[in-house]
């Protein structure tokens, strides 16, 4: 049972949060990177698949009827993954042998976590995609670099028994 | 006295005897000495063109007085209580509007003092009237008057009293009110970058306004002072004029 | 995550008595804001609309968090939700909606009296008529509206049509959809 990564998108298909963990042995298992890989390919094919995997499971019903994307294994892995209605997408990457509904816990991540320590604070941007300077250019995708969010998430997963 | 020497402001150029029923304030509607009661009324016709092509009047005759309305609402409001995330949104909004103003944090909290200055020169009439006349008496000592703001005032605005209130003990002319959990600041966290900047400086304006309108010029900051309790713990520092002691000097 | 959530019991759990400072602050907000324009309400208007804008892009996500809803099937069934949950939940009070157009793409909102923004709030009488005609003063309101709707995917146009503060008879808003926007796509990709 290991948690191996926990990572948010935001609408735009940027990834504003990226925590890895890593468990190898004799590691502190928060010692992996914060937001180091954000834009490295691996994420942009994740996005990708999710992308996929969402539009192929609503086309799969009637329309109006909902099918949820909600986990599927690659190899040794297994993705979980939640969208609130705002599209900010929730997926932890865990090992295949979490095969428990996860959907609870990213919930949990947005309701209590995000909500607190992002939403709420006044300080910390909302919307993560701005234009620096000239309007069109440069486009720039903030992340969630705040201290609390980072440090309180960590310890909620780490509660948890499949970490 | 003769009549001339007695002026409607609003309309210099004719004196109180001179009116008649055509001259009007240039604030477009009003009471006329020497017509009466019936400069008021709104059955002739002229007047009622008035009023109907100055929509504004219409608005004064038509609602309740504003202080007739506090007095209502304060006996039963229909509202008492609404959630903290709409107040802390609104906030946190006023904080970006300014910030994107102010050339520093300095400046920033200056801005937010004076927009809470503002407010509590209202407030403390509004506490005073909704309390009825029991609360009427004016404070006229500054140990009375930190009372009231630490007890029914803070009551008012935030529903609980605050925490602590002292007096410095190397300056007599400084106090504090501490409020270890100030609502406001609740989910800002400050980022490092943003130095030693409390946005309860709006708070510290509400006190400074409150109290110069009472009477005792002074001049309130915010300032963190964490506790392990308390991460938020704010002690609002009062320090009053040279004046204001001098007056409670004589008193004494 | 069930939607049997109503507005009232949402509402008994996270309440504080501040309204007065929330409409007197709100109040100090656009006084000041006429000041800094002097006196051009329309530019006031815009900015109390930014402001509400950016106030609902945050103010929806604690809005899905705490209700868990799931999403509407019917522009209708949103203005429903807006009034009898949104509007119950962050002003305690609970708007009717008018007027459907034909269509179902648009709507009245009327919002009852007291606004908990308005409460104390008179438009002062001055030789300056201008205030009166086009000052919005609640118009925070439709920016907070726009924005959280635009973050759902509905992109939509909301603005005031009456306001008791200027003498109309009620407060009354005007909701109209435009359109359901898409999801974005990663750039390069269609």
């Amino acid at each position: 049972m290991t948690i191996h990564s926990f990572i948010i998108f935001d609408r735009h298909c940027n990834c504003i949060y990226k925590r890895e963990y890593s468990h190898e042995l004799n590691n502190n298992p928060l010692s992996g990177p914060i937001n180091k890989n954000n834009d490295s390919n691996s994420s942009k094919l994740l996005f990708g698949i999710l992308y996929s995997l969402k539009t192929i499971a609503s086309k799969l019903i009637p329309e109006d009827n909902i099918n949820e994307l909600r986990s599927f294994n690659i190899g040794d892995f297994r993705i979980h993954f939640w969208e609130s209605l705002s599209r900010f997408k929730f997926i932890l990457i865990t090992n295949k042998e979490v095969n428990i509904d996860l959907q609870s816990i990213l919930f949990q991540l947005y309701s209590k976590y995000f909500i607190k320590y992002v939403v709420e604070n006044g300080l910390s941007p909302i919307e993560f995609k701005y234009y620096e300077k000239d309007p069109k250019e440069n486009e720039v995708s903030a992340k969630i670099n705040n201290g609390k969010f980072i440090e309180e998430t960590d310890k909620y997963l780490q509660t948890l028994s499949i970490f | 006295m003769s009549d001339d020497s007695i002026i409607i402001p609003s309309t210099t150029t004719n004196s109180l005897s001179k009116l008649t029923i055509n001259d009007y304030s240039k604030t477009g509607f009003g009471y006329n000495p020497s017509i009466g009661t019936q400069s008021n009324s709104i059955n002739n016709i002229e007047t009622s063109n008035l009023l109907i092509s100055k929509k504004q009047i219409i608005l004064s005759t038509s609602t309740i007085p504003i202080y007739e309305k506090l007095h209502l609402i304060s006996k039963k409001s229909p509202i008492e209580e609404i959630t903290l995330s709409s107040l802390l949104y609104l906030f946190s909004e006023i904080i970006q509007w300014q910030f994107k103003n102010s050339k520093n944090i300095n400046d920033l909290e200056a801005r937010l003092n004076g927009l809470g200055y503002k407010l509590g020169i209202k407030l403390i009439e509004m506490i005073k009237l909704k309390d009825g006349y029991k609360l009427l008496k004016r404070d006229t000592k500054i140990l009375e008057i930190l009372q009231f703001i630490h007890g029914p005032f803070w009551k008012f605005i935030f529903g609980k009293q605050a925490d602590e209130l002292e007096m410095s003990q190397n300056n007599n002319d400084e106090y504090m009110i501490i409020d270890n959990l100030p609502i406001l600041n609740k989910y800002i966290s400050i980022p490092k970058d943003y130095g030693d900047l409390n946005c309860c400086a709006f708070v510290a304006g509400i006190i400074e306004g409150s109290l110069d309108v009472s009477g005792f010029n002074c001049n309130v900051t915010a300032h963190t002072s964490t506790t392990d309790q308390h991460p938020l713990r704010t002690v609002y520092l009062i320090k009053f004029h040279s004046n204001v002691l001098y007056r409670e000097n004589i008193r004494n | 995550m069930s939607k049997k959530n109503t507005g009232d019991d949402i509402w008994k759990n996270n309440v504080e008595k501040i309204v007065k400072l929330f409409t007197l602050t709100y109040g100090s907000v656009v006084s000041q804001l006429c000041r800094d324009f002097q006196n051009n309400y329309y530019e006031v208007n815009q900015q109390l609309d930014k402001m509400g804008y950016n106030i609902g892009l945050r103010l929806i996500e604690e809005f899905l968090a705490k209700t868990g809803i799931k999403r509407c099937q019917s522009f209708k069934e949103t203005a429903d939700i807006i009034t009898k949950l949104g509007f119950k939940i962050f002003l305690n009070i609970q708007p009717t909606i008018e007027n459907w157009s034909n269509d179902g793409k648009s709507c009245s909102l009327i919002i009852p009296e007291p606004n908990p923004l308005t409460e104390f709030v008179e438009l002062p009488i001055t030789s300056d008529s201008k205030i009166g005609k086009e000052l919005w003063y609640s118009q925070i309101l439709c920016g907070v509206l726009r924005g959280a709707l635009q973050m759902v995917q509905l992109d939509c146009d909301v603005n005031f049509i009456k306001d008791v503060l200027r003498g109309d008879d009620r407060t009354e808003m005007r909701l109209k959809l435009n359109k359901i926007l898409k999801d974005e796509v990663p750039a390069g990709e269609d």
